[in-house]
């Protein structure tokens, strides 16, 4: 038998996966490698996991949201993320129903 | 520190997608570095092995960390997993039949051969877990698109059956149609050959052994018989799976009571249809007993063409009127 908590954890936790997406996009605006952009993220209040982080990248990339390049820095090789100019437009129309969601839900909250 | 995660990265690699392998292995590399980096940062002291060990743990077990990498992470996704569910229940509510039937007429002819009874309720077990296992198989090939259910995907209100004033009778409707097609599908092993029912022509009394011999005239319609048998198991799928369909079923209902008319037809000028063998029974009782069975399956017969005639007009009136 789940427990409140339990209930609660996967309620949060479906809740958190889609604006995870959004606030991985919004980061990448700016170049960073998966490390730079966990710390990023922490940084800013977002937590998240390693193991959903780097195949999230991956799928982005595939999805032509996202380029990558291999580089070197501080002597190693690093594969540093960027939006492609097609993620740029997926954001900004993600961002506009993030808006828009959030106006909704706010009086009802 | 470099021993540890060579093993790791190595588990995980192993499982990896070859055109992909070296590129995930190298930024998983370099997560590891950087977080061993900020811990001895943090510490003031290069990690011992236990502690590698730890941060290892923490990443996640090899399997788990490159199925993420994975194009499916589900066998049956959430979309499918109610369908998948339905047809499991179906096919287990099937194997349990199949075996009961069996059971059934072990227990009235073999004279509480608990072996035999056991043996074909122990075959559920198999029958049922092969029948899983092809549902699951099917599922995982329709939710990696292999299969395409497009067809199923353009499903319409009116394929669903009619509300019924009481929900039993829509349950009962289909349990119907799931016992119809499990009888018949047993008939068809049975008269071809695939299944094999404990002495089917043999009868223990408690005055002896009677054998009983089928007339030829069953060897002539073996093709009628069979095909009956097909047509009928398709009505009785059509009332388990579609039962909204009510002309379609009615349609292969006429067929199946037209095929059964003919070979009733067939069947009245070669009486007696079962000649019965005694060694250890007087003449007389004998023949008493032969012409007690060749009344009962001269009535039985009518009675089948009483029942085939009337369905056929019920049948033909919800041909026309489609419901």
């Amino acid at each position: 038998m789940p427990t409140d908590t339990d209930i609660f954890e996967s309620l949060r936790q479906e809740l958190r996966r889609g604006t995870l997406i959004l606030a991985v996009l919004a980061q990448l605006r700016e170049e960073r490698y998966g490390y730079s952009l966990r710390q990023a993220l922490s940084g800013v209040g977002v937590e998240i996991d390693e193991g959903a982080l780097y195949p999230m990248l991956r799928r982005l990339e595939a999805q032509g949201l996202l380029a990558s390049e291999w580089r070197e820095e501080d002597k190693r090789k690093k594969r540093f993320y960027q939006l492609s100019s097609e993620g740029r437009a997926v954001l900004a129309r993600l961002a506009d129903e993030w808006r828009a969601i959030n106006a909704a839900l706010e009086p009802l909250l | 520190m470099s021993d540890l995660v060579d093993r790791y990265l190595g588990a995980v690699a192993a499982l990896l997608p070859k055109d992909s392998r070296q590129d995930i292995v190298a930024e998983l590399r370099d997560l590891i570095v950087n977080r061993v980096e900020d811990l001895e940062a943090q510490r003031c002291r290069p990690l011992d092995k236990r502690e590698i060990e730890e941060l290892l743990r923490e990443i996640g077990h090899p399997i788990a960390v490159a199925g993420r990498y994975g194009p499916h992470t589900a066998l049956i996704g959430p979309e499918l997993y109610p369908f998948w569910l339905f047809s499991v229940k179906v096919l287990v509510i099937v194997a349990a039949i199949a075996a009961a039937i069996p059971a059934g007429v072990a227990l009235l002819t073999a004279h509480g051969d608990a072996r035999l009874v056991m043996r074909t309720v122990t075959d559920f077990i198999p029958t049922a877990l092969c029948l899983i296992g092809a549902a699951t198989l099917i599922g995982a090939a329709i939710e990696r698109g292999w299969i395409n259910t497009d067809g199923f995907r353009n499903w319409k209100v009116n394929d669903l059956p009619r509300v019924s004033k009481s929900k039993k009778r829509l349950f009962e409707s289909r349990f119907e149609g799931l016992f119809e097609a499990a009888v018949t599908l047993l008939f068809i092993g049975w008269w071809t050959g695939l299944v094999d029912f404990p002495n089917d022509n043999v009868i223990t009394t408690r005055g002896g052994e009677i054998v009983l011999s089928f007339s030829p005239i069953f060897q002539t319609l073996y093709w009628p018989i069979l095909v009956m048998a097909v047509v009928q198991v398709m009505s009785s799928l059509i009332l388990m799976v579609k039962p909204g369909w009510v002309r379609a079923r009615a349609g292969f209902e006429i067929v199946t009571g037209l095929i059964g008319l003919a070979i009733a037809a067939a069947l009245w000028p070669a009486m007696p249809l079962v000649t019965l063998v005694a060694p250890e029974a007087t003449v007389a009782g004998l023949a008493n007993l032969q012409k007690t069975v060749d009344l009962s399956l001269q009535v039985a017969l009518w009675v089948a063409v009483a029942i085939m005639l009337l369905k056929l007009v019920i049948d033909g009136w919800r041909l026309i009127r489609g419901r």
